[in-house]
């Protein structure tokens, strides 16, 4: 019966990718026509099938470059490095986005710095597997000694050298995950910040498209973002996309 | 009462009042932005230049085309305005001024006129009003209404007063950051009945540790009346520099000598006489000395930006490019123009660093100065020129040039945006999915892909192979520990067991002895049976009532129990197991309690002996 709802079922899930292939062709080939906007387009069908990648999310990416959309070139370019890391078409795209962009961001205090380093290089999910492994010694090896009721020297020495790591481990896991799961926005149109989330607010600053928000809060059709010079301030939610 | 009533309307109507007062003043708050035009002077000479302006303060982001104002009767000196823009925030308010400025110069006497100069704002248009010149005949200026925009330091006192006409310097400041403008002026003090002309310098002068520009008094400057020590001088400008230090410490303009021809209305030989006498004048040539000054010159502040090259004053940075789309081997010239007041001629282009895709030429510089300002000012433009090698799109990254601004004693930094550009042709062996560290060219579009299920990516936490992962293996350790409690509080409840055996088998012994008696003593043998074994049992750790006596030997055995204690144990039981079965019913022995009492002390002492090795 299970077999015979997956054979019922992986059609289904097939179809959607084929079109989803059949449209990322499309797009390449409108891109090497020169078509840039109609690339997008069909490259925004891809993402409506359900299926992605980081491939897509580039070309995607450099599709609105083309076309002069600077703010989603730069959302999906964010969205392609998200997808994958360590994706070094990807990372090269977006430090020249980011450059022609131009804002400059607050410098990262230690921890945000850290941060990146270890979603970048490592990842919240391979920051918590390694955790896992930690975690899983240390509760091996104090199952074994309420087991045998007795505590011997070799297990007093990997407790003292694994729980430090494994504190450590759970700190840095932490850190990582909480950094990937702080929403950023981009900004799709040049904007306006205001002081309190309404139209009659006094403007404090300009936010010029491209450029990437942490969000720090939400209320009805305005968010809070977080400016480069550490100040924060209330913009639109239309102008803003989150990655 | 009554007074509380009428009270009560009046501050509602005080409230409406001021309510009104609120909405009619709203209107003039939101309408932030003022624009208005003004010239430097509604008379002036046919040599002479104007200064038009066109001042926008308030907040606005946005300036729209400029255009240059038509005129009637004036040409223009320059094509393009000189451009001011102050900005500052005050109260979290951002405020702007921007001065729009041109020079006209007369092309006859009579009337001439500048028309409406429209401004686009964010947008909206400001219209000023027209403005109205006359121009008359040079020789016909008033002279004493002309200078009003020289300088207005108050004369020093230390200089010698004691002639009728002298020269001194006025520095604008003795006190400059290294490369800082100071504008001097030479000023001549003269007199009434004084007439002096034709000036000159007569000796060699240096300003030795300055940058000298001269700044040009082609307008005709007229007198100013001064009061010095309560004597009244004519004091007229005759030469204007504007010095920049090039080293900190003290540094001096050297004394300037200048030879002027001076006219002096000679008095009646009758020392009676009041009036001068016009006829007896001569010209006479004179020598003057403009007495040293000296200038504290201070180093820069610390913190100066990387992209700081000495440059001092206010400038402002335009970067263009003459094209965005070229084909590979075709020149793009990007200029980027430094405009504002300050030492034009030292300023050093930014340094750009150009994507090694392009080859790039060494910026060629022009510059353009204006010395008919109050101040040095003009603009400087480096032209770049680079030649693409490869296609592609290209970001070329912004321009970065800072300056100092002494008046805000602050350093600034300008950016410009960045330029991109679409080189046509083919591109450089780019790797797909390998760009080099070099190529400043976007990749893409890349022909295959990795497809992955599009799904939200929620926190890490929400994931549910964290929870199962950190989960399941600190429930199995807590259910390691539940187990192991278990069992210790079994191990714990048979030694409580065992401790209470001997005092509850007592207290059998006691309901045994009441059956006894009673006469009852095939209860009593019952009671004493149950009794035997239920203190075996406890005592033991195992159901000794079920065993067979062979059996419960063997137990004895394994707990220590010595042979002797185990017979006479057999032996009660024996006794004990047979008596209730007896044909009839026989009085025990009267030893029977004491030897059941003695073996269970016996037991009870030697299995203890046994378990607490």
């Amino acid at each position: 019966m299970l077999l015979l709802i997956l054979l019922m079922l992986a059609p289904q899930a097939e179809t959607p990718r084929a079109e989803a292939e059949r449209l990322f062709v499309l797009g390449n080939t409108l891109m090497s026509e020169g078509d840039a906007r109609g690339a997008a387009a069909a490259y925004e069908g891809v993402l409506d099938t359900g299926w992605t990648s980081p491939e897509l999310e580039l070309n995607l990416s450099r599709a609105y470059l083309d076309a002069d959309q600077l703010g989603p070139a730069v959302l999906h370019v964010e969205r392609a490095q998200r997808l994958a890391p360590r994706h070094e078409a990807v990372a090269h795209n977006l430090r020249l986005v980011r450059e022609h962009v131009g804002a400059s961001a607050a410098p990262p205090s230690p921890n945000e710095a850290a941060a990146r380093w270890l979603s970048t290089h490592v990842g919240a999910g391979g920051m918590m597997a390694m955790l896992l492994v930690v975690y899983l010694a240390v509760l091996g090896l104090v199952g074994f000694r309420l087991w045998k009721g007795e505590t011997r020297p070799w297990l007093r020495r990997a407790l003292v050298v694994l729980v430090p790591i494994a504190l450590v481990a759970a700190a840095a896991a932490l850190l990582t995950a909480r950094y990937e799961a702080a929403p950023r926005a981009v900004v799709l149109v040049d904007a306006e910040v205001r002081g309190t989330p309404s139209d009659m607010a006094p403007t404090v600053e300009e936010v010029a498209e491209g450029m990437v928000l942490p969000i720090t809060d939400e209320r009805g059709l305005w968010r809070a973002v977080r400016l480069p010079d550490g100040d924060e301030g209330w913009i639109e939610a239309s102008a803003l996309e989150e990655i | 009462m009554a007074n509380d009533e009428r009270r009560v309307p009046s501050g509602w109507r005080r409230l409406i009042g001021l309510i009104a007062l609120v909405m009619w003043l709203a209107p003039m708050a939101v309408a932030q932005v003022t624009v208005h035009a003004y010239v430097d002077k509604t008379t002036m000479g046919d040599g002479e230049v104007l200064l038009y302006t066109v001042e926008a303060s308030g907040d606005f982001r946005d300036l729209g085309r400029i255009t240059s104002p038509k005129t009637r009767g004036l040409t223009a000196v320059q094509t393009s305005p000189i451009q001011s823009w102050d900005v500052s925030i005050r109260n979290g308010q951002t405020r702007q001024r921007l001065r729009l400025q041109w020079q006209f110069r007369p092309m006859g006497t009579g009337t001439v006129s500048l028309g409406e100069s429209t401004l686009r704002l964010d947008g909206r248009a400001y219209t000023t009003a027209p403005i109205t010149v006359q121009v008359i005949p040079q020789s016909q200026r008033p002279s004493s209404a002309l200078w009003s925009t020289g300088p207005t330091a108050s004369p020093r006192p230390d200089l010698d007063q004691a002639s009728d006409i002298f020269i001194r310097a006025e520095p604008s400041s003795d006190v400059a950051w290294l490369g800082e403008q100071v504008v001097v002026d030479y000023v001549l003090y003269f007199e009434a009945g004084v007439h002096p002309r034709n000036s000159r310098i007569a000796s060699a002068w240096d300003a030795d540790g300055f940058w000298r520009e001269e700044l040009n008094l082609d307008r005709f400057l007229g007198s100013r009346t001064v009061v010095l020590d309560g004597r009244t001088f004519e004091a007229a400008p005759i030469k204007r520099l504007a010095i920049f230090p090039t080293r900190t410490g003290t540094l001096a303009v050297d004394s300037l000598d200048i030879e002027i021809d001076v006219l002096r209305a000679m008095r009646s030989r009758d020392p009676g006489s009041l009036f001068r006498n016009p006829f007896s004048s001569r010209f006479e040539r004179e020598t003057l000395t403009a007495p040293r000054v000296a200038v504290e010159a201070r180093p820069p502040p610390p913190g100066a930006p990387p992209s700081f090259n000495g440059a001092v004053g206010q400038f402002g940075l335009a970067v263009q490019a003459d094209r965005h789309s070229v084909d590979v081997g075709e020149p793009i010239r990007v200029t980027a123009t430094l405009s504002g007041t300050g030492n034009i001629a030292t300023l050093e282009a930014p340094d750009w660093q150009i994507p090694t895709a392009f080859e790039q030429y060494p910026a060629r510089a022009s510059e353009r100065i204006n010395r008919h300002a109050e101040r040095l000012r003009g603009e400087k433009t480096f032209t770049f020129t680079l030649v693409p090698r490869s296609g592609g799109s290209f970001v070329l990254p912004p321009l970065e040039w800072s300056y100092f601004e002494p008046e805000a004693e602050t350093y600034r930094t300008l950016r410009s945006d960045s330029l991109r550009l679409q080189v046509v042709g083919p591109a450089a062996p780019l790797a797909e999915a390998s760009p080099s560290a070099s190529s400043d060219a976007f990749i893409g579009p890349l022909e295959t892909a990795t497809w992955q299920r599009a799904r939200e990516a929620g926190p890490l936490w929400n994931q549910p192979w964290v929870w199962v992962g950190f989960g399941l293996p600190a429930l199995a350790l807590l259910g390691l520990v539940v187990v192991r409690r278990l069992r210790d509080r079994d191990d714990d409840t048979a030694a409580a067991r065992s401790l209470r055996a001997f005092p509850e088998a007592q207290r059998g012994l006691e309901t045994a002895v009441a059956h006894l008696d009673a006469g009852e003593s095939r209860v009593f043998y019952a009671a004493l049976d149950r009794t035997l074994r239920l203190f075996l049992t406890d005592r033991l750790g195992s159901p000794a009532h079920s065993l067979a006596l062979p059996d419960l030997d063997t137990l004895l055995a394994e707990r220590g129990v010595a042979n002797e204690t185990r017979d006479a144990a057999l032996q009660l039981l024996r006794e004990s197991d047979a008596g209730p079965f007896a044909p009839r019913p026989q009085a025990p022995p009267a030893d029977i309690l004491d030897r059941a009492t003695r073996l269970m002390a016996a037991i009870n002492d030697e299995a203890i002996a046994v378990e607490t090795d």
